[in-house]
């Protein structure tokens, strides 16, 4: 078992690669009572289209999400039951590029870790269960319809991608789940939940060698045949917009609205940074110029545009930064205006650099006392980077203003879309 | 975990030494009986001193300063738990072994200094400060109409006639246009002067500076003697069924539940089993069973038990051709209730009491709930507990069912969305 210090929180991750592939990160707390397991699948709802076994497969939308559901049935009782008896709390969630299993408790952790193991490993589909879950999906997805954020975001991605996958509900439509059939899921599960393609985060009271002899133990009543891992069928994003604004009407008081500016990697290549060089750059740059110390905020806040602060999120796809803002306002197109103006004259400088550092180091260490944010922290590492990053704290220390000011100069602003929801006239 | 309370004359100041956390955590909390006039301005004068203040006159100001304190993060709010608000004023800090020794000090002086140095100019709150805060407030008033379950909920509680329980706790649009800049600033000096005070202060921390730092800052000198009851006393009503219509998908389901002359086992403890077998939060519960898994009803049903007002919610959104078989349904369930409690259900209940309070001991927002309650004479402790909810039988849910009435049926209708 790997043993590494994560540098700057006075924390230690183990780290075990199972035979069968699955991979195990652990980061135990003494000092609380409770554990929280998540087993994690590098499948989300933007796998759709694969390549398997000679075979190629085109899978209804909200396929993963649908399987999510499933995975909580067993042939004997459902796993609700089970968990119930252990006074656990047990869910589960997707999207878009992973679906997550997780339990929450503070006693029988031998249970708990063997249960949700098997639970993910015993696929049991019966048409009879795929027909009643289509009910309570269907459910879940018109619960969202009323909520006009919902709305806001939904348009905004089919907007800005013109072939991503992203475009779509991460639970698909209504009459996206009509289609779902007993041989999609199958498939699906055949393809995507193999071990190889999961990895396991522990966080809180418990033993890492214990917990590794669990696995190991439950894992070995498993077959796992040697199976080539799918391979995904990207669509290919152009460097444009479906449509750079749309505006929708809803019984609401308030307008909202959401912005997004697609940045390409490619422009950044030249300076040479990691992948999480870059991000951190970015998120930097973003929470200096639009963030809660911002000025721009204030003036928003002072001449009567918003009452809370600007939302902001960078997420990432193969070949693009997607940059968002989002907030509500009386005067959307002005926000919109504010945003685009301040987002044109970008800057950054020394002393808003080493402030932003200070602050991600305290975040760091203060990350550590939640076992959930932990455990979430760890996931995103890995899917977005394949490994754990324990050494964040010496790379928040290199950042500079030279580089950052580089980022900001190849910062591409041009392609961007715009999505609000308006209040009926 | 070493506890320690101190009666400071204005205030209780409660020490609470642990080294589970790599923050610590100070949190004032100012406590007094309802009235139902003043919600929407204890919700303004929350916002006020929590956005800013005398010395950090913009929100911008005081975010810089609690990146200064190392990314400090400072928060209020107000509750109103039956008869009562409760408004808490919290700051958490990174241990001084991660920063510097002099944080705690600066820290709370930061808190007291935000809440007893205000933006006033003579006896009234600053004006341009305030019409911020109230265009925030006005906000969030009017968010509620945007989310179908929070109204179905606001507009089923108002069926309960005249009763605290019955406000939202955010306030209306119209009390916050009766509010000025001057009388907030009366009611800010009410507020100082006339609430119970708790001071509390959780984390690895040199408690003997921590105090003689309190006493510096902490300046809340008035003694009170009044009686703050918490309990709202809501009288069985007659059963009746409501409705309105909404532009929406789902329609939305609130059914109130009495809970009638209950005694202090029952309302501290059978209740909160009643109300865990029934519906709450686990997915493994009467309602969920019966109009998810069984029928395919609805994503999501949950009942909630609010103690200091007697009453049980339970709430759902489902299609709009539903409505009538999901009443009846959770009728059902309420019948069984009264009967037909498995032994594997009261088990799989007191599992998820045995979790939740373990838990607990983990969270410092319910270490300070814990103390808080225990304080007030509301709450046995921890272990105490465990030990009273294991020994509860089926015939005393039984009994208590008994005692438990349906008053509001309310359905949100809605269908014309689609």
């Amino acid at each position: 078992m790997n043993k590494i210090e994560i540098m700057g929180a006075k924390e230690t991750l183990y780290i075990e690669h199972l035979d069968n592939g699955l991979d195990i990160y652990m980061v135990p707390k003494k000092t609380v009572k409770n554990f929280y397991i998540t087993l994690n699948v590098k499948y989300g709802s933007i796998y759709t289209k694969y390549k398997w076994n000679g075979e190629k497969y085109e899978d209804p939308k909200g396929i993963a999400h649908y399987l999510e559901h499933l995975m909580f049935n067993m042939p004997d009782k459902d796993a609700f039951k089970y968990f119930a008896t252990l006074g656990s709390a047990v869910n589960a969630y997707t999207g878009h590029e992973y679906t997550c299993y997780e339990v929450f408790s503070n006693s029988k952790f031998k249970e708990n870790l063997s249960y949700l193991l098997k639970m993910v490993y015993t696929p049991y589909f019966t048409k009879e269960l795929v027909n009643k879950e289509r009910g309570i999906i269907s459910e879940e997805i018109k619960m969202y319809e009323d909520d006009p954020s919902t709305l806001l975001f939904r348009n905004l991605s089919e907007n800005l991608f013109i072939n991503d996958e992203r475009k779509y509900l991460v639970s698909g439509t209504v009459d996206d789940v009509k289609d779902i059939k007993v041989e999609n899921l199958e498939n699906a599960y055949k393809a995507f939940y193999q071990p190889q393609n999961m990895f396991l985060i522990i966080t809180g009271n418990f033993n890492p060698e214990e917990a590794v002899a669990i696995t190991s133990d439950v894992m070995s009543n498993y077959g796992f045949a040697e199976n080539e891992l799918p391979e995904v069928l990207y669509n290919n994003e152009p460097f444009e917009v479906n449509s750079e604004y749309i505006s929708k009407e809803m019984d609401i008081n308030k307008a909202k609205v959401a912005m997004a500016y697609k940045v390409p990697k490619n422009n950044f290549k030249s300076l040479k940074l990691s992948k999480l060089e870059l991000k951190l750059y970015l998120s930097l740059i973003i929470k200096v110029n639009f963030g809660t110390t911002s000025i721009i905020n204030d003036e928003m806040k002072s001449n009567g545009i918003l009452n809370k602060i600007i939302g902001s999120r960078i997420e990432e796809t193969n070949d693009y930064y997607i940059i968002n803002f989002m907030a509500e306002t009386d005067y959307p197109d002005y926000f919109v205006n504010r945003i685009k103006d301040v987002m044109n004259k970008i800057s950054i400088n020394e002393d808003s650099i080493k402030r932003k550092i200070k602050v991600a180091i305290s975040d760091l260490i203060w990350l550590f006392d939640d076992i959930e944010e932990v455990n979430a922290s760890l996931q995103d590492d890995i899917l977005k980077y394949d490994n754990v990053i324990t050494d964040i704290y010496q790379i928040y220390k290199s950042l500079n203003e030279e580089t950052a000011n580089k980022v900001i100069s190849k910062l591409d602003k041009k392609i961007l879309t715009i999505s609000i929801v308006k209040p009926e006239n | 975990m070493e506890y320690k309370k101190l009666s400071l004359g204005g205030y209780n100041l409660h020490l609470i030494k642990t080294d589970k956390f790599k923050i610590s955590h100070v949190e004032v909390i100012f406590h007094n009986n309802v009235e139902i006039d003043n919600i929407t301005k204890r919700q303004m004068l929350t916002r006020m001193l929590a956005d800013s203040n005398n010395t950090y006159k913009t929100n911008r100001k005081l975010n810089l300063k609690l990146e200064d304190l190392y990314d400090a993060s400072y928060y209020a709010f107000t509750s109103k738990v039956g008869n009562s608000f409760v408004t808490n004023f919290a700051v958490d800090f990174l241990n001084p072994e991660y920063t510097e020794k002099t944080l705690p000090k600066e820290t709370i002086k930061f808190l007291f200094d935000m809440i007893l140095n205000p933006n006033v100019n003579i006896s009234e709150f600053d004006n341009k400060t305030f019409d911020i805060v109230k265009g925030k407030i006005k906000d969030n008033i009017n968010l509620i109409s945007e989310d179908p379950k929070r109204l179905s909920v606001l507009n089923a509680l108002k069926y309960l006639g005249n009763t605290p329980s019955a406000y939202s706790n955010l306030g209306d649009i119209k009390s916050l246009d009766e509010i000025t800049p001057n009388n907030l600033y009366e009611y800010y000096l009410n507020m100082l002067k006339n609430d119970y005070i708790d001071i509390f202060v959780v984390g690895n921390l040199d408690m003997e500076e921590i105090t003689k730092y309190i006493i510096e800052y902490a300046k809340f000198n008035v003694i009170k003697n009044h009686i703050v009851n918490m309990h709202v006393d809501n009288k069985k009503i007659k059963e009746k069924a409501y409705s309105n219509n909404i532009r929406s998908v789902q329609s939305n389901i609130v059914m109130i539940l009495n809970l009638n002359n209950l005694t202090e086992y029952e309302e501290r403890y059978v209740a909160n089993l009643y109300n865990i077998i029934l519906g709450q939060s686990s997915v493994q519960n009467k309602l969920f069973r019966k109009l998810r898994e069984e029928n395919s009803l609805c994503y999501s049903i949950s009942s909630y038990y609010q103690k200091y007002d007697g009453l049980i919610l339970i709430t759902t959104g489902v299609d709009h051709n539903s409505s009538n078989k999901a009443i009846k349904l959770i009728k059902d369930c309420l019948k069984e209730m009264t009967n037909n409690i498995s032994d594997e259900e009261i088990n799989n209940a007191k599992e998820q009491i045995l979790t939740s309070l373990t838990y607990a001991k983990d969270s410092l927002d319910r270490i300070i709930d814990n103390y808080f309650y225990l304080s007030l004479g509301e709450i046995d402790d921890i272990d105490t507990r465990i030990k009273i909810f294991k020994e509860i039988s089926k015939e005393d849910i039984y009994a208590l069912s008994k005692k438990i009435s349906i008053s509001v049926i309310y359905t949100l209708e809605g269908g014309t969305n689609e």
